[in-house]
């Protein structure tokens, strides 16, 4: 079975969180994370900076071989995937 | 209640934009917007300001205003964005193609267009050296 390691995302990705959890994916992607699994359970809010940020860790985990899964999203969160796309290119739980 | 309405004149950087947020917030809140609605304008105020912050003045320091107007009878919100920099109209700029695959997609555009899905109208105007940028929201959703 595939080494799961999950993230946790922060109640808003805004423009000055987001940056914090890109760091905290690179860590674990450096530390080897198989299946990396982001948990939005808390997330109420996303800008484009976060969304950008799941996109770009997708690209990298994808270009590795590797997996990515979002987990626990709530209803308006789940919109904003939909209208920009993410819905169709994310693994979204 | 009437119309409300606020304005704030910042300079134009990150630093302010929780100011800018926390005004339209309070604003939302008294008229008893909508979640949906205030989240989306929240998003895009972020989306705006950051732009304006992070563009407008390459080579300086600048301001930026925004002007906001709340008009409950009509269950609208409009805000004004302007700066005085380098000319740019984000409207113009081309949507990302959201049906492309991963390997395909470019990380840019997203904010823009984010707005443009979001609000009900979204306007640029060039006037007298200024970029002014306009939302308008029905705040009831």
């Amino acid at each position: 079975m595939a080494e799961e390691k999950t993230v946790k995302a922060m109640k808003r990705i805004d423009a000055a969180n987001a940056p914090i959890l890109e760091e905290e994916l690179k860590e674990v992607i450096a530390k080897g994370a198989e299946c990396l699994i982001i948990d939005m359970e808390e997330t109420v809010y996303i800008c484009s900076v976060g969304l950008r940020v799941l996109l770009a860790t997708q690209k990298t985990i994808r270009n590795s071989g590797n997996e990515m899964k979002i987990i626990h999203v709530l209803p308006q969160i789940m919109e904003n995937f939909e209208m920009t796309g993410f819905s169709g290119i994310m693994t979204i739980e | 209640m009437g119309t409300e309405r606020k304005i704030l004149k910042l300079p134009a950087n990150m630093e302010h934009l929780e100011e800018v947020l926390s005004m339209i917030r309070t604003m939302l809140e008294d008229a008893d917007a909508g979640m949906k609605s205030s989240l989306a304008v929240e998003v895009v105020v972020e989306e705006i300001v950051t732009n304006i912050a992070s563009y407008a003045y390459p080579d300086e320091e600048g301001k930026m205003e925004i002007d906001c107007l709340l008009e409950p009878s009509l269950s609208t919100i409009v805000i004004h964005f302007t700066d005085w920099g380098i000319a740019y109209n984000p409207i113009e700029r081309e949507n990302p193609d959201i049906n492309a695959p991963l390997e395909e997609r470019g990380i840019g555009g997203l904010g823009i267009y984010m707005t443009k899905k979001m609000m009900d109208q979204v306007t640029y105007e060039r006037i007298d050296g200024k970029n002014r940028l306009t939302i308008q929201k029905n705040i009831m959703e």
